[in-house]
């Protein structure tokens, strides 16, 4: 027992509030920090030295920085945010298609209405120009229309499809900095507390990548990350990180996510995902969009088909009155596929509305006489010609619209309530690793006091060592 | 519970976007009256919305349809009413010259007129509303009755009329053939021939007999003229019941898809409340800050 040991004690003290204040204040400036957890020093006495029989203590040490983290809260957070990144894609796009199909806007049903009011007026003055000029401005509608929903549709797609590929170089850049990172704790973990915040940041990353695909990770004895993606293929191993890459499929058109491995060998695992932003765009532009198209095209094909099945029935008035034979000609351009895409009047009738039949039948003259063709093209809109003949035109253009609804309603909700639990686990972990300004003032009021005590004992030993010069 | 400070702040963020959508949502609704701004909104009364529009369009399609062929039907009716004064006047000289009192002369200047009758008559038959000759039957662009020499008339009309839809699946023949008014059973033009040769010849007997053509030609024609009044009364009937028929539908889409706008306001009401409450809380929250406290 010496003064010089109370010094000793002092020095400790100090070094160890101060410590205590710089976590402190690492927590505070990080108190806004995504994914940040907080910090805290663990004091520990210093073992006791013996002197005359007595074991007198000799102050305290840091003996370790800690992080405050539940690793099944971050476990559960990364799949919650699975889904939820996934439910944001869906929410988005069903909103962004909802937009495309909308009546208020494409008016679509409204154009086929107008287009078949035309007809019927048509049948009302069967030889009027004037009448046929507004069957050809309402058909050009109408193809309009259905062209505007199929190219709106597509571009969605394509955009889609971009957004793979910046999604794959997302993970990629991520998968390696948690390589990096993973290279980092191994490094640090000799140490005692130096890999807190390499860990913190390479969760945050996890979350990220969590959100992008479903994914399979644990930890090593040092705390590196072996990340798989949930059909086994390896991502990240240690500070080695596997890149993903796309490649145009041929006959889509479109790209697919294929894993590479050392060699350079690349396998297609497109259809491996099972959650997470790229399962939802993969879904989005290879299912629900290709189902929309689907219905555009139905509904395109089979007013082409029923249409000029009736008008090639027809005479028109440019009627060769040496024939008595229907004139033959499509009222819409004849298609094969695509009908949507392409869907347009046939060249015939844009040259000239004169090539419009409204007759079934011509007179002596080779006139064409009555407005039959006129009457029957207009009651296709009351025929029951699409879903294999159970539908209506009104009918089916009405189910699209109500089929979008349910899906983009449910997508929201779905959405809504993905959020409310991702809300609720984020409070759980906030509960354990968030910053709390409050007991962090507390904390620094406490360190600054053991600061000054500390101080205080310097002055105690200085004071005792002046005393003792003095005696000398 | 611990609540941290960066969680506060992202609640309060998250929580004030929330009501902001809605009070937008509210607003949005109460500027454009309505109740369903997209299909999500309500998709089962989104896509009836789409059926009872083109119901509505489809209705006011018939009307224009009902409202040509009453203004169709009154021609008709002017015209047959012409065609009914024509033929009484040619009776009266008919019964007239038919009379042993009548010479020659007489009856060859009463030729003339019934000439000037038959000329009228094929002006008459020759109506045409817009581009359409009203008597021609399906060929509608076709002039259906030319005078010859020797004022027999010849018809180039066809006997039947076209018909058009003035419902779903309800047709209705766009008036009367001029086959049906002038030519068959009874041949007006050839009864009023014979009559203005038999003047012309001064043969009383072909005058006297002339008179059976002309009494069941005014018969043909007075079936016509009521043929063409209870048309045009089933045709303003359809009006009506097509006008109230708009009102109903009407109806029902405004109640499906258009706001109350006493609940809307309201909603709105309850909303910006939310709103304000929401800030003011924050506002009070933010006082309760340790820093606050230390000097």
């Amino acid at each position: 027992m010496s003064i010089s040991s109370i010094l000793n004690i002092a020095k400790n003290a100090l070094s160890a509030s101060q410590i205590g204040m710089q976590v402190t204040s690492h927590n505070i400036s990080n108190v806004n920090t995504k994914g940040y957890a907080r910090q805290a020093p663990v004091f520990e006495e210093l073992s006791p030295s013996s002197i005359g029989g007595l074991l007198l203590g000799n102050g305290v040490k840091v003996d370790s920085i800690v992080r405050y983290a539940d690793k099944y809260i971050e476990k559960q957070l990364n799949l919650k945010n699975n889904e939820l990144q996934e439910q944001t894609i869906y929410s988005q796009y069903f909103e962004r298609i909802e937009g495309i199909l909308n009546e208020d806007s494409n008016k679509l049903t409204n154009y086929i209405t107008d287009f078949f009011n035309a007809w019927h007026e048509l049948s009302t003055d069967p030889q009027s120009t004037a009448l046929r000029q507004a069957v050809l401005a309402s058909g050009q509608n109408l193809t309009r229309s259905i062209n505007n929903i199929y190219s709106g549709l597509k571009n969605l797609q394509i955009e889609l499809n971009n957004k793979v590929k910046f999604e794959i170089e997302n993970i990629n850049r991520i998968t390696s900095s948690i390589a990096d990172l993973n290279k980092m704790i191994f490094e640090g973990a000799s140490s005692t507390s130096e890999a807190n915040d390499y860990i913190t940041k390479r969760n945050e990353y996890i979350k990220e990548l969590s959100g992008k695909i479903d994914i399979n990770y644990f930890e090593d004895e040092y705390g590196r990350a072996t990340i798989l993606t949930s059909k086994g293929k390896a991502l990240v191993d240690g500070g080695q990180s596997w890149n993903l890459d796309v490649i145009d499929d041929e006959t889509t058109g479109f790209y697919k996510i294929v894993w590479k491995d050392f060699s350079g060998k690349s396998t297609d695992i497109t259809d491996n995902f099972q959650g997470g932003s790229v399962y939802g765009i993969l879904r989005m532009r290879d299912g629900e969009i290709n189902n929309f198209i689907a219905d555009m095209d139905e509904l395109a094909g089979a007013i082409i088909t029923e249409v000029n099945k009736v008008h090639k029935n027809g005479f028109t008035l440019t009627h060769d009155p040496s024939s008595t034979e229907p004139d033959n000609i499509s009222f819409f351009k004849e298609l094969t596929g695509n009908y949507s895409k392409d869907m347009a009047l046939s060249d015939d009738v844009l040259k000239d509305i004169k090539n419009i039949a409204a007759s079934d039948n011509i007179d002596e003259n080779g006139k064409p006489i009555g407005n039959v063709i006129a009457l029957n093209i207009a009651s296709i809109i009351d025929q029951k010609i699409l879903n294999s003949n159970s539908s209506t035109i009104v009918e089916f253009t009405s189910s699209i619209t109500n089929r979008i609804g349910q899906l983009s309603r449910a997508a929201k909700d779905t959405l809504e309530y993905s959020q409310d639990t991702m809300q609720i686990m984020e409070k759980q972990r906030e509960d354990v690793s968030g910053v709390s300004l409050d007991e962090e003032m507390a904390n620094l009021i406490k360190f600054q006091y053991a600061f000054q005590a500390a101080t205080r004992l310097f002055t105690v030993a200085d004071n005792l060592f002046q005393s003792l010069l003095e005696a000398v | 519970m611990r609540v941290t400070d960066s969680l506060k702040y992202e609640l309060f963020t998250r929580n004030l976007s929330k009501i902001k959508g809605l009070v937008d949502t509210a607003q949005t609704r109460i500027a454009s009256g309505k109740k369903v701004l997209s299909p999500s909104d309500d998709p089962v009364a989104a896509s009836s919305g789409i059926g009872l529009e083109v119901e509505k369009k489809m209705n006011l399609q018939y009307e224009r349809t009902l409202n040509k062929l009453k203004t169709l039907g009154s021609f008709y009716d002017t015209a047959i009413t012409g065609i009914h004064e024509l033929l009484t006047k040619a009776k009266e000289i008919a019964i007239t010259q038919a009379s042993s009192t009548m010479d020659a002369a007489t009856r060859k200047s009463s030729a003339e007129q019934i000439k000037g009758i038959i000329e009228q008559l094929v002006t008459i038959g020759n109506t045409k509303l817009g581009n359409t000759y009203i008597f021609a039957g399906e060929k509608t662009d076709t002039v259906p009755f030319t005078l010859n020499n020797g004022y027999t008339v010849t018809y180039n009309g066809t006997e039947d009329v076209s018909s058009v839809f003035i419902d779903r699946a309800t047709k209705e023949e766009s008036g009367i053939s001029g086959n049906r008014v002038f030519i068959s059973d009874t041949n007006i033009f050839t009864v009023l021939k014979d009559l203005k040769d038999a003047l012309e010849e001064n043969n009383v007997e072909g005058i006297r007999s002339s008179l059976d053509g002309l009494n069941a030609s005014l018969e043909k024609t007075e079936t016509n003229l009521s043929y063409i009044g209870t048309y045009v009364s089933r045709i303003e009937d359809y009006i009506s019941y097509k006008e109230t028929r708009d009102l109903d539908i009407e109806e029902v889409i405004s109640s499906m898809l258009d706001i109350d706008i006493t609940q809307a306001v309201t909603e709105f009401n309850m909303l910006t409340n939310a709103y304000q409450a929401m800030l003011y809380s924050m506002a009070k929250i933010q006082d309760l800050n340790v820093l606050n406290y230390l000097k």
